[in-house]
């Protein structure tokens, strides 16, 4: 027949497909990282291992899971990113001393996936929310108090249970409820259940010290309360209710003066409680603008290094810049999350996905905040990146609320579509995104 | 590898994790902000996207004119305000008068702020806390203005307002499929209506069977009449052209060798036998035919259509013969379409611009220039978004 | 909705906010404070370091190795146990007792972290161990082991603490920097470290006092600053003054009677200058003594000082009153003093302490100059050119006649601060001051505690210094 045309060759370009390049950008970093700490001392083929898995988990968590479950890509991307940069600087402390936190993390993240899938799926196909919301605020009073029951000290605050051999921190569980409850009341505008259950969230918090986590919640609630009502004059007598419980916090308990009293100099108290803070600031310095270098400089002497001091280490090894950068990529998960409720149609699912947001902002500014020594520092740990099972599936599970919703917006942009517009006028609109 | 060498590695791999993390930082804004972009040309493309209907200003004292339409979104509060999702700035309405939202199925729900008071429809006014409900046309009474609403179509809403019990509880399964069980009188009425609807389009169908049962029947009763009235002419033309019509109507005639010497074709063979049946008859068999009474919803007659039983042949096998009743097989019977046809000369490195029309139908600068829009618009291109 | 999706707007810049707050003082507390983090001889970091790097020398302005690392990568000092006695406090020890000294405060020279890439990278090539810098500081070890002599071999100072500096007024170099009682490092063993002298601290920097009398050189400056009449206003001095239900007497009981400031200055008169501290008013002495330095923040390149204070609250007029003589409960170190002597000096300029005098590399590559920096402008040339004449008219006829030496124009001002160490009332010798002349434009300050008067005790100190640095500096 006819002999073949040769056909113009279509560039594969990477201009319109955004979530290629960064994808492919972070694979790059983490291989790179991981290769070259697998060279340190001895060639550890395990770490060879993971600067393969690393990346290919990035991409498929990008890149695939999206086709399957309606996820938001860029969400995802931010937070794999920072769920593999816990896992690579956890590694890195690892060589040389024997622990394996970097697996363990690596485990507790493929639980964290799975629990985000399935806060996507339940905001997302679940209109009727009032049976679980009822259910939800069983559970949680029932979570809060088992701490006071039957659970174990940890580092001051009593607010660990040890469950088959794993410590749970029910306390992080029960912020996505907390989430789910408040959106749920006021949105409806009935303000005794959520407070009720506030202040009873609040009240254990304190039983238990966990003051930390006491902020998160309150400072969501505040968050929220202005959020759904828009009462300044409340809101203020929020925050200056706040501000009073906190100075009463100091006179009361002695361990809040002790972090208060490290907090303005902890060179004083050096060789006891300042310790911490001291190896921090001193890390900090070391890193300089461009760090130490990865597997390099003294990370292991700051205690409690891999929790919540892992930013310390971050600007260690890579850099205060890196540091920057990081909250910078937080930075971004809050704009995209903002977005994300001002798209919502429906005041429930707005206020989760600001709720969400703040929450998780609140979290980052407490730890960066500590470390930095701009507040006292405090029992939180640093969202995705540092190690530790139920704060990394509960951070995980709030992105799933907010992709839930950025789920259930897109939805509800396609009803629209459907019921008011001809088939004409969908094909003037720009393309959908590539695949 | 030995400390040193990988000292001066790790040193100068950081400048390079900088870079990748700055470029990483940078495309995440930078999707970021496309996405915004993206977002924002939808909804100035959609500029009803988000609303389920409008309110429609009927009467009161203010700034707003009568007649003034407001788009309703999902969800909202109303008032005097400009800061609200509806703003009315008439006379009596309160800075922040009420909040609504629509509920799917149920229909706009509509609730006082405090201390304001509203009416919906004929319920009295009130100003608790009690959650109303708004379906299409219901009026909305705020301070002194009269509201109306219009929901757009394709939303779940009754078309009755739904006041009481039945709009406060959860609707379930079994309630939505049986509807017989809605405890309420005004569900059980609107089943009545539905009912009565359907009912009337039964027999509206029936009507409709019934017309066409009596057009096919007019048609052929004229049929007959025209055959009869050619017989009468055959014979009165002589003895030679009643044999000729006997043999037309002789089911195994050499009708097509006839027509084909006489250079025309009598299409006389289309017609019926004549049957039996009284006129009657025939109209309430072809009613029975074509009942369609199984079926629901909207039918189209159309009363071009005829439809002819095949003839089987003698094997019984379907012939499929050009004229029916006439067992005349053709051969050589598969058409030819000139433009399918490929030229003796065909050139294999002749340019597509020399090359001859591929169809007579579309011309070869059409074709190009279709070809050359796909092309733009799902490879090439792109440049304008 | 709508309002809604505002207030969601609002929280994220709330949210966004706070970190940013976060991210800048990050920014600022490391650049600000970063060095000293690090510098801070608690810092585990140097000893990986030291067993990767070969620490530099530490060099003094004269080229004498002060400091060194032997093969075996221990520190190793000077021969000359009096010098290394003396600049004890100026280098630090190996074990890092003695706060912020230069082999811990410079360590990111010494230890080789400001070297580039291709250096390291030229000695992994090369298979040699990495050097660290070498810093040559601005000290003169043979005056701070004349100093300690004096010190240890004075009849009126013998067996006491103290500390002296040794600053040039025009560029900030500091040239002695000592703390008694010193030890020997090579030989820190338990009786050091549980001497109750603490010889670990560091007096010149570390031990905040009142100044007592040197401090009415501010007051001075202050009545000049606010009172119209300040040259030629005749105060009276009756040997006592009350204020409130207190008397302030001078030191020994002497009444002055009529007194011009100049005179009072001479004769250092408690009564005018507690007169003048609440004529001015506690703000403008205050605003004056900050201005000079005190309650601000010192956060030098070189060196790491103690913030001197002027107190803010629990003002009563007896309070006001001693500040004017510098007593209650104004605090400075005999550094910052000896900048405020350096500041009149110059002209109202005051430089800030310098210790670097020049890194290098081990390849001779010159990693850092001397660089002089102007850290405030205290007050007016003319305000300082009057105190230079009243400071010159102390030692020339006044309480500090024991400073003068043969052929020089010392100005000075003595202080004998009255306080009360665990208890027990003493009297910390001072004396601050500097030699006029253009050739050797040197301030010194000393401070012997328990001294007593400071014309006896700190003035003879300050005449060695003066005679030292007469006949052995160069510029």
């Amino acid at each position: 027949m006819s002999k073949k045309r040769p056909r113009p060759r279509v560039k594969k370009s990477n201009k319109r497909h955004p979530d290629r390049q960064l994808v492919s950008a972070m694979m790059l970093f983490y291989f790179s990282a991981f290769m070259l700490i697998s060279l340190n001392g001895e060639i550890a083929l395990e770490g060879m291992a993971l600067s393969v898995v690393v990346p290919a988990f990035i991409y498929i968590a990008t890149m695939w899971l999206p086709r399957f479950f309606p996820a938001d890509k860029l969400l995802l991307a931010i937070a794999n990113f920072l769920c593999a940069l816990g896992v690579l600087i956890l590694y890195s402390t690892d060589q040389g001393a024997g622990t394996t936190r970097g697996m363990q993390q690596a485990v507790y993240y493929g639980v964290g996936i799975g629990v985000m899938l399935f806060c996507i799926l339940l905001v997302r196909y679940i209109r009727r929310w009032k049976f679980l919301i009822n259910l939800m605020m069983v559970g949680a009073a029932i979570l809060m108090v088992l701490p006071l029951a039957i659970g174990t000290e940890q580092g001051g605050a009593t607010n660990w249970i040890n469950v088959g051999g794993t410590s749970l921190q029910p306390s992080e569980v029960v912020k996505l409820a907390l989430l789910l409850i408040l959106s749920y009341y006021m949105s409806r505008r009935r303000f005794t259940p959520w407070f009720v259950f506030a202040v009873f969230c609040l009240g254990m918090l304190m039983l238990q010290k966990d003051l930390g986590t006491a902020l998160i919640y309150y400072a969501t609630t505040l968050f929220m309360f202005y959020a759904s009502t828009g009462n300044l004059p409340l809101t203020g007598l929020g925050i200056v209710g706040g501000a009073g419980a906190a100075v009463l916090g100091y006179q009361m308990f002695a361990h809040v003066k002790k972090r208060v009293a490290i907090w303005r100099n902890p060179w004083l108290y050096y060789e006891t409680s300042g310790y911490q803070i001291a190896q921090m600031l001193m890390a900090i310095a070391s890193g300089g603008l461009f760090g130490v270098g990865l597997g390099l400089g003294a990370p292991r002497v700051i205690p409690v290094y891999f929790t919540d001091c892992i930013f310390a280490v971050i600007c260690e090894q890579f850099g205060i810049i890196f540091g920057m950068l990081v909250l910078v990529m937080y930075v971004i998960l809050i704009l995209r999350g903002t977005s994300i409720a001002s798209a919502a149609r429906h005041s429930f699912h707005a206020l989760l996905a600001m709720g969400a947001t703040a929450m998780l902002g609140i979290q980052t500014f407490i730890i960066i905040g500590g470390v930095l020594k701009l507040i006292p520092l405090t029992g939180v740990t640093m969202p995705f990146v540092s190690y530790g099972g139920t704060s990394l599936v509960s951070c995980m599970g709030l992105i799933g609320l907010l992709q839930g919703v950025a789920s259930v917006n897109q939805d509800d942009l396609t009803y629209d579509y459907d019921i008011s517009h001809s088939q004409q006028e969908e094909s003037m609109l720009p393309e959908a995104e590539h695949e | 590898m030995p400390t040193e060498v990988y000292e001066v590695v790790a040193q100068a791999a950081r400048y390079w994790f900088l870079l990748l993390m700055v470029l990483i930082v940078w495309r995440s804004y930078r999707w970021y902000r496309r996405d915004q972009k993206q977002r924002k040309k939808r909804l100035k493309l959609l500029p009803d996207a988000g609303y389920v209907g409008e309110l429609v200003l009927i009467s009161g004292e203010g700034e707003l004119k009568r007649g003034t339409i407001l788009l309703v979104p999902w969800e909202g509060t109303l008032g005097f305000l400009r800061s609200n999702d509806i703003c009315i700035p008439m006379k009596g309405v309160a800075n922040k008068h009420l909040w609504f939202r629509f509920d799917n199925g149920k229909g706009l729900m509509v609730e006082a702020l405090r201390g304001c008071q509203l009416k919906v429809d004929n319920e009295e006014k009130t100003s608790a806390k009690k959650a109303q409900y708004m379906a299409h046309g219901s009026r909305l009474y705020v301070g002194g203005a009269e509201l109306r609403l219009r929901l757009f179509a394709g939303f779940e809403a009754p078309t009755r307002s739904m006041q009481g019990q039945a709009a406060r509880e959860e609707f379930s399964d079994q309630q939505e499929q049986n509807p017989q069980s809605m405890p309420d009188a005004a569900a059980a009425q609107q089943y009545a209506v539905m009912q009565q609807i359907m009912m009337q389009q039964q027999m509206m169908n029936q009507i409709a069977q019934q017309q066409y049962a009596q057009q096919q029947a007019q048609q052929m009763a004229y049929q007959q009449q025209a055959y009869q009235q050619w017989l009468a002419q055959q014979q009165a033309a002589g003895a030679q052209e009643q044999s000729d019509a006997a043999y037309l109507q002789d089911e195994n005639g050499g009708l097509y060798a006839d027509a084909k010497a006489s250079g025309e074709a009598d299409f006389s063979a289309y017609q019926r036998p004549p049957s039996e049946m009284t006129h009657a008859e025939l109209v309430a068999q072809i009613a029975r035919e074509y009942d369609h009474s199984a079926d629901q919803g909207n039918i189209v007659f159309d009363s071009e259509e005829r439809f002819f039983p095949p003839v089987k042949g003698d094997d019984d096998n379907w012939n499929y013969a050009p004229y029916p009743q006439s067992d005349v097989v053709l051969e050589d019977s598969g058409y030819t379409y000139p433009e399918f046809v490929e030229p003796e000369d065909y050139d294999e490195d002749m340019t597509d611009a020399a090359a001859p029309p591929k169809s007579v139908y579309v011309g070869h600068d059409d074709a190009e220039q279709a070809k050359k829009k796909l092309w733009d618009k799902y490879l090439g291109g792109g440049q304008k978004r | 909705m709508k309002q809604q999706r505002l207030r969601f707007r609002i929280l994220a810049f709330v949210v966004i906010g706070l970190l940013g707050v976060a991210a800048v003082y990050g920014a600022y507390s490391v650049t600000m404070y970063g060095s000293r983090w690090f510098s801070s001889a608690k810092n585990t970091r140097y000893r990986s370091a030291k067993r990767a790097v070969i620490q530099g020398d530490i060099v003094d302005r004269n080229g004498i190795v002060l400091a060194s690392t032997d093969s075996e990568g221990k520190r190793t000092y000077q021969s000359n146990l009096a010098s290394r006695r003396a600049v004890v406090h100026l280098l630090g020890d190996a074990d890092g007792n003695v706060a912020n000294g230069v082999d811990s405060f410079q360590a990111n020279y010494l230890l080789g972290f400001e070297t580039g890439l291709s250096e390291r990278v030229s000695a992994l090539i090369r298979g040699e161990t990495r050097r660290g810098d070498n810093v040559m500081i601005t000290a003169d070890s043979k005056l701070c082991a004349e100093i300690v002599s004096t010190f240890e071999n004075g009849e009126k100072t013998k067996g006491l603490n103290g500390a002296a500096v040794v600053m040039n007024y025009k560029t900030g170099e500091v040239l002695a920097l000592v703390s008694l009682p010193v030890f020997d490092p090579l030989k820190v063993d338990e009786s050091v470290k549980t001497d109750n002298n603490h010889p670990f601290w560091n007096r010149a920097t570390q031990s905040t006092l009142p100044p007592g009398s040197t401090f009415k050189i501010i007051t001075a400056v202050s009545s000049m600053q606010n009172m119209t009449d300040a040259l030629t206003h005749v105060y009276e001095c009756t040997g006592a003054t009350q204020v409130m239900d207190h008397i302030i007497q001078d030191y020994g009981k002497e009444q002055h009677g009529k007194l011009t400031l100049q005179k009072a200055f001479r004769v250092s008169c408690n009564n005018t200058f507690a007169q003048i501290a609440l004529t001015v008013g506690d703000d403008k002495l205050r605003k004056t003594a900050e201005s000079f330095g005190f309650n601000q923040n010192f956060l030098f390149r070189d060196v790491v000082v103690e913030n001197s204070n002027y107190p803010t609250t629990d003002r009563n007029n007896v309070e006001i009153a001693w500040s004017g003589a510098g007593q209650s409960k104004v605090v400075a170190t005999p550094l910052h003093m000896c900048m405020v002597a350096a500041a009149i000096a110059n002209d109202g300029v005051m430089m800030e302490p310098r210790l670097l005098g020049r890194v290098e590399s081990p390849t001779k590559v010159i990693r850092q100059k001397f660089t002089q920096k102007v850290y405030t402008t205290a007050c007016t040339p003319e305000i300082a050119a009057t105190m230079q004449t009243y400071m010159k008219d102390v030692v020339a006829n006044g309480t500090g006649s024991s400073a003068q030496v043969s052929g020089l124009t010392i100005a000075g001002k003595t202080g004998s601060a009255e306080a009360s160490v665990d208890g027990k009332e003493t009297t910390h010798a001072w004396f601050v001051g500097y030699i006029a002349d253009e050739s050797y434009p040197y301030a010194v300050s000393v401070m012997v505690e328990g001294g007593g008067s400071g014309g006896g005790v700190a003035a003879p100190v300050a005449k060695k210094i003066f005679q030292y640095l007469k006949e052995n500096a160069k510029k």
